[in-house]
């Protein structure tokens, strides 16, 4: 006996009791008294660095279009059966449906089903079929700059800013425009000098916050050693969705996106008494 | 102040944190913790919106029952005018029910039935808000197409567990704000 063979029964188990155990604590699926006489409740889960945001839909029988192309008829929405399409970050999924344990074996690779003659083609009315449409969302990519940019000096503070700001993600579900709010919340500051610190501001320049150069802002630092470092800012979004317009529905949780590091060097600044400018190429003595 | 669980809602915390340990301590298969129902409610500091448990839930009953008989009827309408479950829910709970009656105006879809609910307990009642756990029936209602034909989805839940949170509206009023597919272990028999 190939014990391959029961490799999906594994799978499909472990997977059925994850989804019990995982989707209640972040999973936020709104299901209205419609929904539930129709089908097609939607939701979504924020994950560590993703939201997912589902919806099922169920064809009625006598109405399913029978090509694998928009219908253009009006029982039938535009874009049920036409490929999603992939904006910027939307990675849309449509997931297998599988009927029987042969399928599952079938799925992955196996061969339990019985061969069955092919019937004769009848005009049976088609069956209902259930689709779970599923994208999935990720935040735009913060950015990271200093002041000074790449080099500081031991002791004296060095202003960090996140570049970033509330931003919409739209993509498809089902036809309908998806969409995912991202509203930055929380800064986690990575200085690669064995210290952090979290804000809740992504920091702002020197000039726009009208102080002076190497004065102290909510988000700057100071290097206590000498060295080159690579620090960076991990960016914590709040999370909404929508499908089809209306109002923004909050999700639990919420996803990260970390900005590309920045290098740093830092030198060391000591004072000294010269007697008369350190001009280059001709240097007064003690430059 | 009254506590924020009561003993329906301890038991129903209970059997999920005992199905969710065994079944991981069985399978293997890691996974993360389930949170328990009770778990998502903070006990208010003032004054609750009724004063005991049992005026809260039949005040919920009362606005579920009325909720239910608004949506089906417009369900058995085809979806149309779904302005009028507009003074019974919040407005995102309003877009989110008006966007699947648009599409089943769109496919010709109608209802013949009506939904039913049992099992109310109470989750939290604070100053402003109703928490309720229920579950809803579809059994009783079908999906027909144009030409009368029932074209029910079969795979449809006949029993949705649901997680209902009311807040206070205009007076007395309860409004719908959210109703939530609760997806941890099924309360619901």
């Amino acid at each position: 006996m190939d014990w391959r063979q029961f490799l999906p029964l594994v799978v499909l188990t472990c997977a059925t009791l994850l989804s019990l155990e995982a989707m209640p604590a972040a999973a936020s699926q709104t299901c209205g008294s419609s929904s539930i006489t129709f089908g097609g409740c939607t939701g979504a889960q924020a994950n560590a660095s993703s939201v997912d945001v589902w919806g099922n839909r169920t064809t009625p029988g006598d109405s399913a279009p029978s090509g694998n192309g928009p219908s253009g008829s009006s029982a039938v929405p535009a874009g049920w059966w036409s490929a999603p399409e992939v904006p910027f970050s939307v990675v849309p999924q449509r997931e297998n449906v599988i009927n029987s344990y042969c399928d599952l074996v079938a799925y992955f690779g196996g061969n339990l089903c019985p061969v069955a003659p092919q019937p004769a083609p009848a005009p049976a009315p088609a069956a209902p079929v259930t689709l779970r449409d599923l994208a999935s969302f990720v935040p735009e990519q913060p950015t990271l700059s200093l002041q000074p940019n790449g080099w500081t000096v031991i002791g004296v503070e060095t202003n960090f800013i996140a570049g970033t700001s509330q931003h919409v993600v739209a993509g498809k579900l089902f036809g309908a425009v998806a969409e995912v709010r991202f509203t930055p919340q929380d800064f986690d500051w990575n200085y690669a000098d064995g210290s952090s610190a979290t804000t809740s501001t992504p920091g702002a320049t020197w000039a726009s916050l009208g102080v002076k150069e190497f004065s102290r802002t909510p988000t700057s630092h100071r290097f206590t050693s000498l060295g080159t470092f690579t620090p960076y800012v991990t960016v914590r979004f709040g999370v909404e969705y929508r499908v089809g317009g209306g109002a923004w529905i909050p999700v639990r949780g919420q996803v990260s996106a970390s900005a590309p590091s920045s290098t740093v060097t830092v030198y060391s600044a000591d004072t000294v008494l010269v007697t008369g400018a350190c001009t280059p190429g001709r240097p007064a003595p003690g430059c | 102040m009254r506590k924020p669980t009561s003993r329906p809602r301890a038991a129903i915390a209970t059997s999920i944190a005992l199905a969710g340990a065994l079944l991981v301590s069985v399978t293997g298969c890691a996974a993360a913790p389930t949170a328990s129902p009770a778990g998502s409610a903070a006990p208010s500091a003032t004054t609750p919106l009724f004063a005991s448990d049992a005026e809260a839930l039949a005040a919920a009953t009362a606005a579920y029952s009325k909720y239910l008989e608004v949506s089906d009827q417009i369900a058995r309408d085809g979806g149309a005018n779904p302005e009028r479950l507009k003074p019974y829910v919040s407005a995102s709970l309003f877009q989110n029910e008006v966007a699947t009656y648009t599409d089943v105006a769109a496919r010709g879809l109608h209802a013949t039935g009506a939904t039913t609910f049992d099992t109310l307990h109470i989750q939290a009642v604070t100053a402003n808000s109703v928490q309720v756990y229920a579950c809803a029936r579809a059994d009783r209602i079908r999906v027909m197409n144009s030409a009368g034909v029932d074209v029910t989805p079969s795979d449809r839940a006949s029993v949705v567990p649901l997680s209902l949170v009311w807040t206070q509206g205009d007076g007395t009023k309860l409004i719908l704000d959210s109703s939530d597919r609760w997806t941890g272990v099924n309360f619901c028999r």
